[in-house]
């Protein structure tokens, strides 16, 4: 990896990162910078071969996607507790076209509340959050 | 295909040879707003804890430097014995489970 530069995390467009380091994991805002979830995995096109490789199709978000990644019977619940709670239509799925930054916190080019992804962050908004004291003041 | 399905993949050459598994993907970020991101190289080295953690942690890609010199030097001072391997060297993503590259082992 002789000619691998650091990955720092604030790396511009065009540039070479690594996917794990910087993409995967990372925090997802939305266009007013408020935080949506992470990148619980990405989804790859691999039937397309631009530039050499598969194309990054969408960012996944959301408990069911880090379930599989857990594994084990820790990943078996979470899975199960994300699919009763999660009121989403979007499955977490966002499409990588509905992105505009990519690295130091990914930012969604739409608002928390258009977004097809964060249905259990948003199930905790409006049925938790929203109700503990001072929730006013935050403005949910 | 979920990059993570794609991560700790066993990696094999033309002839079904084992190289190693990958260890992380280097995406070229997009010039503009609404691009997505291409996958240009797989990290491939062998399966061993060291060259693991030596990515998984960040040290293999010169982000982490801490907390002693001793760690770094126990988990890359000589190398993680990993290497880049163009995407566009892959012919198959998902070949039984496993990435199979164009060619011969490089």
């Amino acid at each position: 990896m002789d000619d691998d530069r650091p990955d720092t995390g604030t790396a511009g467009a065009g540039e070479e990162v690594s996917l794990r380091l910087v993409i995967l994991d990372a925090q997802v805002v939305d266009a007013d910078d408020l935080p949506v979830g992470r990148v619980d995995d990405l989804d790859l096109d691999v039937s397309t071969v631009a530039g050499g490789g598969p194309r990054v199709a969408a960012l996944l978000v959301g408990q069911r996607h880090l379930a599989p990644r857990i594994g084990g019977v820790t990943g078996i619940l979470l899975g199960g507790l994300a699919h009763h709670l999660a009121h989403d239509t979007g499955g977490g799925r966002i499409d990588a076209a509905r992105v505009g930054r990519w690295t130091n916190m990914p930012k969604l080019l739409d608002r928390l509340d258009e977004t097809p992804a964060a249905g259990l962050e948003k199930w905790l908004s409006h049925h938790v959050v929203r109700h503990l004291p001072g929730a006013d003041d935050a403005g949910l | 295909m979920r990059a993570s399905d794609v991560l700790g993949r066993s990696v094999v050459d033309r002839t079904g040879e084992e190289v190693g598994i990958v260890h992380d993907l280097r995406v070229r970020l997009p010039r503009s707003p609404g691009e997505a991101p291409v996958v240009v190289r797989l990290v491939v080295g062998p399966p061993t804890l060291r060259c693991r953690l030596a990515h998984a942690w960040g040290y293999a890609q010169d982000r982490e430097h801490g907390p002693g010199p001793s760690l770094v030097r126990l988990l890359v001072g000589t190398g993680s014995g990993a290497r880049s391997v163009l995407a566009s060297a892959v012919a198959d993503w998902d070949e039984n489970g496993r990435v199979r590259l164009l060619e011969d082992t490089p």
